[in-house]
């Protein structure tokens, strides 16, 4: 026989209250969850969408890397996993809803980081589209500046180059331009017979080097991206400007104070089944200290010739990369990113004065899929230069769309 | 006995020949069909449609919808552009501007730049001719012959 205490009585008192949260917690889940599923039965015939997968496998010769962590260094040859992203997006009138998701393989000797972490969300957003002249994005997506990252940023397999310039790296691989923009952005287009003016401006979280995150403003400073364009299709001509304030910990427990002012313009010709020309240039100039740095990159591409539809694109690729000495944003980055508050870097160079040669070539084999070859060569100053031979593999496949 | 072999092998070079004939005339039947087939095909002409009620679209329109850069059509309908399987390469030369491939690589462009929405895509003539009817902002590719018999709105007819 049992018999009810007064702590049992209370122990069951606290489970019965846990499993009623339980059910009502199951209850309400159900209902919202019938409620959206017959929101979307009701409504199917007005929402639009597509989902897609898109990835690159590969493998490069690195001519001479350097893993501090294991005292290693030399030439090495690696197979590369790769990327793999899921892309998503819903329209319901005027509303509208983006997700974009990458699985990436970390890299375990740079990195001590949980699995989990190799899957988050690269862009997520919802829209709404006033108008033509005024779309409202809330959430994360690309910073505003230039052509080349907010375009092609992650389909690799579409570029006609296999590595990115290194001025349009993202911030955790040492890139100097504010990427993810994760806050409001206000865009809109109008037309001019085929040609389309345009705008977008953004209030982001600071500095994500030194003063955000995908969650947190640490610092209480705003980022300002903005850019007016003309393009037609997927040629444009862009003047970006940006205002990035933030402050940069030092070891005595102070902070250096920093005011980047952000200049770009971009250049791009886009045809397809022609020249591809893509010019872009930044100035980064830091208000405090009084110096600037920067720096761009030009990739040209064509076809030279088709065999049963497979196109055959060789390209050439240049970029560099300069600052003048004090300033603290770019001197600080370029020490590595032990010093700096991001915990994880890509094997390569980073934030290094540079040239940079490429060369290589494209064969697109159907809309879908592409393999690319390629050599990229950094001439590093102050330091052993490096090169990389590639062979990547590209795909990207749609799953719906209505 | 020799007279026997002799008409034997007579007949049977006759029956030879009768089936040497036969197969002639049904492989001459064959050819000719499948040319006739091949050129009724070759010489079909397709139109791009809309709903009776729809507004004239010029060719520079409907290649800024289907590229994604137009969203409304003249009158301030939502447009939906719709491509039917096995849309002809014309099309895309003469709307488009440029190649069935190209066009393709250019729409994976603009989604994972988190673009527009391609148009959407329709397994047969009858679901493309039944969208247009119900949507007055929808636009499709179909037969000349068909898209007459239904009563559609012809914009462009392409050869």
């Amino acid at each position: 026989m049992t018999f009810l205490t007064k702590e049992t009585f209370c122990m069951k008192d606290k489970i019965t209250f846990k499993f009623s949260i339980a059910i009502l917690r199951r209850v309400f889940l159900n209902a919202l969850f019938s409620l959206i599923f017959f929101s979307i039965s009701a409504r199917a015939q007005e929402i639009e969408g597509y989902m897609f997968l898109y990835g690159e496998v590969g493998a490069d010769y690195i001519s001479d890397v350097e893993i501090p962590s294991l005292g290693k260094r030399g030439g090495n040859i690696a197979f590369s996993l790769g990327t793999f992203d899921i892309i998503a997006k819903i329209a319901y009138g005027k509303a509208e809803g983006f997700v974009e998701i990458p699985i990436t393989p970390l890299n375990t000797l740079y990195v001590e980081a949980p699995i989990w972490s190799s899957i988050w969300f690269e862009r997520f957003y919802f829209g709404y589209n006033f108008s033509e002249l005024f779309s409202l994005k809330i959430g994360g997506t690309y910073g505003a500046m230039g052509y080349l990252t907010r375009n092609w940023h992650r389909a690799y397999y579409l570029m006609p180059i296999v590595r990115r310039p290194i001025i349009t790296n993202a911030e955790d691989e040492g890139g100097v331009l504010p990427l993810y923009a994760t806050g409001v952005e206000a865009s809109g287009e109008t037309s001019i017979g085929e040609f389309r003016p345009g705008y977008i401006f953004q209030v982001i979280n600071g500095n994500y080097h030194f003063g955000s995150d995908d969650f947190l403003d640490y610092d209480k400073e705003r980022t300002f991206l903005g850019k007016i364009y003309i393009r037609r299709y997927l040629e444009e001509i862009g003047i970006s400007l940006g205002y990035d304030p933030f402050r940069i910990p030092t070891d005595e427990g102070e902070s250096i104070y920093v005011q980047n002012l952000i200049a770009g313009l971009n250049l791009s010709y886009v045809k397809l089944d022609g020249l591809i020309g893509l010019a872009e240039v930044f100035i980064i100039r830091d208000l405090q200290s009084k110096t600037q740095g920067g720096g761009g990159f030009l990739i040209l591409s064509y076809p030279i010739f088709y065999a049963d539809e497979i196109e055959f694109r060789p390209f050439l690729q240049f970029g560099f990369m300069d600052w003048q000495e004090g300033n603290p944003f770019f001197e600080k980055l370029n020490e590595g990113a032990e010093e700096v508050r991001l915990n994880y870097v890509s094997v390569g160079p980073g934030t290094v004065k540079h040239f940079e040669y490429a060369g290589g070539i494209r064969i697109g084999i159907s809309p879908n899929f592409a393999v690319k070859l390629g050599i990229n060569y950094y001439d590093i100053r102050d330091e052993k230069d490096l090169y990389y031979i590639s062979v990547r593999a590209g795909w990207g496949i749609p799953v719906f769309g209505r | 006995m020799e007279k026997i072999k002799k008409t034997y092998i007579s007949e049977m070079r006759k029956g030879i020949r009768k089936l040497f004939f036969t197969f002639s005339l049904l492989a001459f039947g064959m050819l000719v069909s499948s040319l006739a087939c091949y050129f009724s095909a070759y010489a079909q002409e397709f139109a791009v449609v809309a709903h009776p009620s729809a507004p004239d679209i010029p060719i520079e329109e409907l290649k800024k919808i289907y590229l994604g850069d137009k969203k409304n059509l003249p009158d301030g309908t939502k447009v939906t552009p719709t491509l039917i399987k096995g849309t002809p390469e014309e099309f895309f030369q003469k709307v488009i501007g440029m190649g069935k491939k190209q066009f393709f690589q250019y729409w994976m462009i603009r989604i994972v730049g988190g673009g527009s929405i391609p148009p959407k895509d329709v397994e047969s003539e009858e679901q493309a001719i039944n969208l247009i009817r119900e949507n007055k902002g929808a636009i499709g590719i179909v037969s000349v012959d068909r898209a007459k018999k239904e009563g559609l709105k012809i914009l462009i007819v392409i050869k």
